[in-house]
C-alpha cells in the first residue's frame, strides 16, 4: 500500500484509521477521553453501517420491492411481513407494546425451534456418537481416554444433585467431590485455552494494527522523502 | 305572768321560756302542735324529721277523724289480742295457713300476719266487738277495763314493760331527772306484783330466751335485785318473742305450772293489759313527755299507717334496730344521740325527766281529744301515707301490711306541680296516666302477700342483728336480703361516679430505651446517606505496571515489526497439524472451478487475525481457480469479504458475478442460517452489489446447497461456527466443510473435528493455523506476523510468570508480616 497512490477518500480514511488506532491504544494508560472516542466512533459507525446494511439489504429488496412484485403472493407475504415488522415497532411504546407480542411470538418460537432442532441434531447427537465412539481410534487411545475422563470428571463436577448428609458433610471429600475437582481442572484448562486464544486473537490484532501503523508512517516517511 | 315549773329542777319559770333558767333544761316539749306554725330549729333532727313527716301529713289524701281514729286502730288490734288471748286452736290454724313464715317468725310478726289475714274483716270485727271482748279477756282482765287493749300490750315493747321496773330497781343509779321517775316505779311494781300472782305457776316453765349481748348487758344494769315480781310475768315459749320482747323472759322466771305455750301469748297480753291499772295514770297531754309520748303513741300509728317512711326515722335507736333499721340513717340517729343515750342502746331516755307511760295514754278509744297529746294528735291528724318506701319499714309496718287501707289512702306522694310541668297528661301512655288513679285505690292482702316468697322469708334472716357487726359491712335492713351483711349493692356502683383515671399522654422511657432509640435512629439517618466511592489513585500500581507492560509489548513488537524481522522460523511441514493438512488436501483435490461457498462471519475487530487465518486457504483457493459465492450471517460480513478479496487477494484480480458472487447479509441469525440452508435462492436473491446473484456464473447450476463443492465457514464466533454446523451442514454433509476460525474458537468448535463421523472435516485456527497452511501453499501472509506473534507468546509467557512469582512474594510477604503481628 502506497498512500500516495491512493485516493484522496482512501488517504481520509487511512488517516482516520490511523488516529483511531492511536487513540485506542491509548487505553494503555487506563480509560481516556481519547479511547472514548474512539469506542463511541466505533459504536456509531458500526451501527449505522448496520443500518444501512438492513435496509439495503434486507427492506428493500425483501420487504418493499415485493410490494410492488407482478406476483400476487409476493405481494401478499410482503403485507403480511410488513404487518407484522410494523407492529414490532409497538414495543418502543410501552401502552402499543402488546400489540407486538405477536410477532415477537413468531420469532422467539421459531428462533427456539431451530436453536434446539439445530442443537440436537447437530451437536448433542453427534457429539455423543463421537464420545461413544473415541476408543474406535485404537491410535488414539490415550487422547480417547483423556476425552473420557475429561468428559466424566466435567459433568460429575456439574452434578449438584449430591444430598448433603450430616455424615457427609463431617466426612469431609467424598470420592464424588474427588471426582468432580478433576472435572474442575479439566474445566480451568479448557478456560484457559480460551483465554489463550482470546489472547493470541489480540495479539494478532495489535501485530495487525502496528503493521498498519508502521505501514502508514512508513509509507508517510517514504512520500515525504 | 304564768309560770312553768322546770321538770328538772322544779323551779318555777316564765311561761315564755323554753329553757328553764336555773338548770338550762327545756320547759316546753318538742313536738309542736301541727295546727300552729313550726319552728324546728331548735330540735334535734329526729325530732325535726318527726315534726316534718307530721306536717306533711297534714297535707294528706285522707283524713281521721281525731276523736274516733284513735279508737279504731285499738278497735282493730282488740282481734288481734283476741286471738292471741283465744283457744290455741285459731293460733294453730293461722300457723297452718303460713307455715314456712310462722317458722322462721317472731310471734309477734306473725301476729301481725294473722291481722293481715282478717284485716278484709275489720267492719265485721267492729260489729262483733264487744263479743269479742268478752271472750277474750280473762276475767281479772275485765276487771281492770283494759281487756281491748291486749292486742296493743302486744305490740307494746317490752321497754315500756321493763322501764317501770329497771326504773324502780335501778333507782339509785339513774340520774337527776330519772329519779322523779321512782314514785312511778313504785306503782308500776305494784302493779306487776299483782299480775304475779296470775303469771306465776307459768313463769317455771319458760325456758330462758338468749339475750342480745346489749340488752343483757342492760338487763343486768338494769334489773333490780328486788324485782322478782317481774320475773314471773310472762311465761312465753322459747323464740315466740322478739327479742326485745323475750328481753323480758329472764326476769320472768316462773312459769305457772301446766301451762301450755299456747297461751303464752295471751297471758303474756294480758299481764300487759293488766298493766295500765296498775301504773298511775298521769294528765295525758300536757305533762307527758314528749319521747315518751312518742313510744307509746308510735304503735297505734304504726297499725293505722302501712308504711313507716316517715315516722322510722324518729324513733329511738334501740326502736329503730328493732324496726329493721337502715343502716346509714341509724348511724346518723346514733350521731346525734348524746352520748349518754347512745351508750344505753336501746333505752332512749330524753333530756327532760318524762312521767311514767300508763297504757291510759294509749287507750285513746274512750277518752276525750283533749286527753291525746300532741304528737298523737298529730298522727292521729295525719292524713297522708307515703308508700313503697321500705327504709323504714319495720314492726310497724308488718303491721301496717296487714291492716288494708281503706279511705282515701294514696300510696305515692304526688307533685302535681312537677308532673304538670313535666308531663302532659295526654302524651303519657296510659298505664303511666292511670296509675295514680289505680294506686289510690285500697292495696288489698295480695299485693303484701306476694312481695315475699315463702322461700324467700325462708331464707331471710328474721331478725337483723340489734348490733350489726360493722366490721361484716354493712347490713342490709330491708327487703328479702335484710338482715344480712356485706350485701352488694347495685345502687352504689351505679350511682357512684367515678373519675376517670387520668393517663399521661407524654411517653415514659428509660435512658436504656432512650439510648437504643438513639442508636436507631442514628442508623436510619446514616442509611439516607450516600457514602461517597473512594476516587481511585490517578496513580497507581495496578495502572503503572499495565502501562509499562503495554509499553513494552507495544514496544517490542512495533520494533519487530518495523525492522522487518522474519528471524522465527516458521514451522516445519512436517508439524503440520493433522486439521490444517485435512484442509488443505481438500481444497488441493478440488475440482477446477469448483463451486465453493464461503461465509465471511467475522466482526472487523477480528479482521486482522481472520485475514492471516483465512488468506491461505482463500489464496489456495483462488489458485484452484475456484468460483466463490460469498455469504454472511453477519452485517459486517459482505463489507470484510469484499475488503479481503480486493485487498488481501488482489492479486488474483477477482471479479463479482464473475469468479465470485457476494449474496451478502443473511439477516435471522439461526433462522436465516436454516432458511438458506434449505431455500438459498429465496433468501438471497440477490448479490451484495444488486445482481441477480442466482444467475451469475458462480452459481450457475447451484439449485442447493448441496450443489457447492465445499463449505467454508471464516469465523472469529464459536457459537456462528456452530451454527453453521448445526444449521446449515446437514443439509450439505456430503460436501466438505472446512472451518477457519480464530484462536479464541478453536476451543469450542475442534470437538467437532477429529471425530470418527465428524462435521468438520478441515479446520485452521489463528495465525498459527494461517502459518502452517502457508507451508503448505507457499504463501507469505502469515510471515509478516509471525515473528511479533511469537515474540508477544514470549511476552505473555514471560509476563504471566513474572505475575505469578510477583503474586507468590506478596503473599509470602504478607503472610510474615501477619505472623510478626501475631508475634507482636
Amino acid at each position: 500500500m502506497n498512500l500516495l497512490d491512493l485516493t484522496l477518500i482512501d488517504l481520509l480514511g487511512v488517516m482516520v484509521g490511523f488516529t483511531l488506532t492511536i487513540f485506542t491504544l491509548s487505553y494503555i494508560w487506563g480509560d481516556n477521553l481519547l479511547f472514548r472516542i474512539a469506542t463511541h466512533l466505533f459504536i456509531g459507525v458500526a451501527a449505522g453501517y448496520v443500518a444501512v446494511i438492513t435496509i439495503d439489504n434486507v427492506i428493500l429488496p425483501r420487504l418493499i420491492d415485493p410490494i410492488f412484485s407482478e406476483q400476487r403472493s409476493e405481494r401478499l407475504a410482503a403485507l403480511i411481513f410488513l404487518v407484522l415488522g410494523a407492529l414490532l415497532l409497538t414495543k418502543v411504546s410501552p401502552r402499543l407494546a402488546n400489540l407486538g407480542n405477536p410477532a415477537m411470538a413468531f420469532l422467539v418460537g421459531i428462533g427456539a425451534a431451530a436453536a434446539i432442532g439445530g442443537a440436537v441434531t447437530g451437536t448433542i447427537l453427534p457429539q455423543s456418537t463421537a464420545s461413544i465412539q473415541v476408543f474406535d481410534q485404537h491410535e488414539n487411545f490415550l487422547n480417547a481416554l483423556i476425552i473420557l475422563l475429561g468428559a466424566l470428571t466435567t459433568l460429575i463436577y456439574f452434578h449438584f444433585g449430591m444430598r448433603q448428609t450430616v455424615r457427609s458433610a463431617n466426612t469431609g471429600i467424598t470420592w464424588l467431590q474427588g471426582v468432580g475437582y478433576l472435572g474442575q481442572m479439566f474445566i480451568a484448562i479448557t478456560f484457559g485455552a480460551l483465554f489463550t486464544g482470546v489472547y493470541l486473537a489480540a495479539l494478532t490484532a495489535l501485530i495487525e494494527r502496528l503493521l498498519f501503523l508502521w505501514t502508514i508512517l512508513r509509507d508517510l516517511f517514504l512520500s515525504l522523502a | 305572768m304564768a309560770e312553768i315549773r322546770c321538770p328538772m329542777c322544779s323551779k318555777p319559770n316564765p311561761d315564755d321560756l323554753e329553757i328553764c333558767q336555773y338548770c338550762q333544761a327545756r320547759l316546753k316539749p318538742l313536738v309542736v302542735d301541727p295546727s300552729a306554725p313550726q319552728d324546728n330549729s331548735d330540735l334535734p333532727d329526729w325530732l325535726r324529721s318527726l315534726g316534718e313527716d307530721f306536717s306533711d301529713e297534714d297535707e294528706g289524701t285522707f283524713e281521721l277523724d281525731g276523736e274516733q281514729e284513735p279508737q279504731d286502730w285499738l278497735e282493730r288490734l282488740e282481734p288481734e289480742a283476741e286471738q292471741a288471748s283465744e283457744a290455741p286452736e285459731s293460733s294453730d290454724e293461722d300457723e297452718r295457713q303460713q307455715p314456712d313464715i310462722a317458722a322462721d317468725e317472731p310471734d309477734w310478726l306473725q301476729d301481725f300476719r294473722t291481722l293481715e289475714g282478717e284485716a278484709e274483716q275489720d267492719e265485721f270485727l267492729e260489729e262483733e266487738e264487744a263479743a269479742n271482748q268478752e271472750q277474750a279477756v280473762p276475767d281479772w282482765m275485765k276487771a281492770s277495763g283494759l281487756a281491748p287493749d291486749d292486742a296493743e300490750d302486744d305490740l307494746t315493747p317490752d321497754w315500756l314493760g321493763r322501764f317501770g321496773e329497771s326504773q324502780e330497781a335501778d333507782a339509785q343509779n339513774l340520774p337527776d331527772w330519772l329519779g322523779s321517775l321512782s314514785t312511778d316505779a313504785e306503782q308500776e311494781t305494784q302493779a306487776f306484783d299483782e299480775a304475779e300472782n296470775v303469771f306465776q305457776d307459768e313463769d317455771d316453765d319458760t325456758p330462758e330466751v338468749e339475750l342480745p349481748d346489749w340488752l343483757a348487758a342492760e338487763e343486768q344494769s338494769l334489773e333490780p335485785p328486788a324485782s322478782e315480781p317481774f320475773e314471773s310475768v310472762a311465761p312465753l315459749a322459747t323464740g315466740e318473742l322478739p327479742d326485745w320482747l323475750s328481753s323480758l323472759s329472764p326476769m320472768e322466771t316462773e312459769e305457772p305450772p301446766g301451762s301450755e305455750p299456747d297461751e303464752d301469748d295471751q297471758d303474756f297480753s294480758d299481764w300487759l293489759a293488766e298493766e295500765p291499772d296498775v301504773l298511775p295514770v298521769e294528765e295525758p297531754e300536757p305533762d307527758l313527755p314528749d319521747w315518751l309520748s312518742e313510744i307509746g303513741g308510735q304503735p297505734p300509728a304504726a297499725a293505722e299507717e302501712p308504711d313507716q317512711a316517715e315516722v322510722e326515722p324518729d324513733l329511738p335507736s334501740w326502736l329503730d334496730s328493732e324496726a329493721v333499721p337502715e343502716p346509714e340513717p341509724e348511724d346518723a340517729e346514733e350521731a346525734e344521740m348524746p352520748d349518754w343515750l347512745s351508750t344505753l342502746e336501746g333505752f332512749s331516755v330524753p333530756d327532760e325527766p318524762q312521767p311514767p307511760l300508763t297504757l291510759d295514754d294509749v287507750q285513746m278509744g274512750d277518752q276525750e281529744s283533749r286527753a291525746v297529746p300532741g304528737w298523737l294528735r298529730e298522727m292521729e291528724d295525719s292524713t297522708e301515707v307515703e308508700f313503697g318506701d321500705d327504709a323504714g319499714a319495720g314492726w310497724g309496718d308488718e303491721e301496717a301490711e296487714s291492716e288494708p287501707v281503706v279511705g282515701k289512702v294514696s300510696p305515692f306522694v304526688r307533685d302535681d306541680d312537677f308532673e304538670t310541668d313535666l308531663f302532659d297528661a295526654s302524651e303519657l301512655p296510659d298505664w303511666i296516666s292511670d296509675e295514680p288513679e289505680e294506686t289510690a285505690e285500697p292495696v288489698d292482702d295480695e299485693l303484701a302477700a306476694a312481695d315475699l316468697p315463702s322461700w324467700v322469708q325462708a331464707m331471710r334472716p328474721v331478725e337483723p342483728d340489734s348490733q350489726p357487726d360493722r366490721s361484716q359491712g354493712p347490713m342490709e335492713t330491708a327487703g328479702p336480703l335484710s338482715g344480712l351483711h356485706s350485701v352488694l349493692s347495685a345502687e352504689l356502683e351505679i350511682a357512684q361516679i367515678k373519675k376517670p383515671p387520668a393517663y399521661s399522654s407524654k411517653l415514659r422511657f428509660s435512658e436504656a430505651q432512650q439510648f437504643r432509640a438513639e442508636l436507631l435512629e442514628n442508623l436510619l439517618s446514616t442509611e439516607g446517606q450516600t457514602k461517597p466511592i473512594p476516587r481511585p489513585a490517578i496513580v497507581s500500581t495496578q495502572s503503572v505496571l499495565r502501562g509499562i507492560v503495554g509499553v513494552i509489548l507495544v514496544a517490542l513488537l512495533g520494533l519487530l515489526i518495523a525492522t522487518g524481522s522474519q528471524v522465527v522460523p516458521l514451522p516445519q511441514i512436517t508439524t503440520i497439524p493433522r486439521e490444517v493438512s485435512r484442509a488443505s488436501g481438500l481444497v488441493q483435490n478440488l475440482p477446477a472451478e469448483a463451486r465453493v461457498l464461503v461465509a465471511f462471519d467475522y466482526e472487523p475487530g477480528m479482521s486482522g487475525e481472520m485475514q492471516v487465518a483465512a488468506a491461505s486457504v482463500v489464496n489456495h483457493l483462488m489458485l484452484k481457480a475456484a468460483r466463490l459465492t460469498v455469504v454472511s450471517s453477519s452485517p459486517t460480513g459482505p463489507a470484510l469479504a469484499e475488503h479481503f478479496i480486493h485487498t488481501i487477494q488482489a492479486r488474483h484480480d477477482y471479479q463479482s458475478g464473475r469468479q465470485y458472487i457476494n449474496l451478502g447479509y443473511i439477516p435471522g441469525g439461526i433462522t436465516g442460517l436454516l432458511s438458506f440452508a434449505q431455500i438459498p435462492e429465496r433468501v438471497t436473491p440477490r448479490s451484495f452489489d444488486g445482481q441477480d446473484a442466482w444467475a451469475s456464473e458462480p452459481l450457475s447450476g447451484i439449485n442447493t446447497l448441496a450443489d457447492f463443492d465445499m463449505l467454508v465457514v471464516i469465523t472469529d464466533n464459536p457459537n456462528t461456527g456452530r451454527a453453521w454446523i448445526e444449521q446449515v451442514h446437514p443439509a450439505m454433509e456430503t460436501v466438505p466443510f472446512i472451518t477457519v476460525i480464530s484462536a479464541q474458537a478453536e476451543p469450542l468448535i475442534r470437538p467437532y473435528y477429529g471425530l470418527q463421523n465428524a462435521q468438520v472435516d478441515g479446520m485452521v485456527s489463528g495465525v498459527l493455523g494461517g502459518a502452517f497452511y502457508e507451508q503448505a501453499t507457499q504463501s507469505n501472509q502469515a510471515r509478516l506476523y509471525w515473528d511479533a506473534f511469537n515474540l508477544g507468546l514470549v511476552l505473555a509467557v514471560a509476563a504471566i510468570l513474572i505475575g505469578g512469582v510477583m503474586q507468590i512474594i506478596t503473599l509470602i510477604l504478607a503472610r510474615r508480616a501477619e505472623q510478626r503481628g501475631e508475634a507482636a
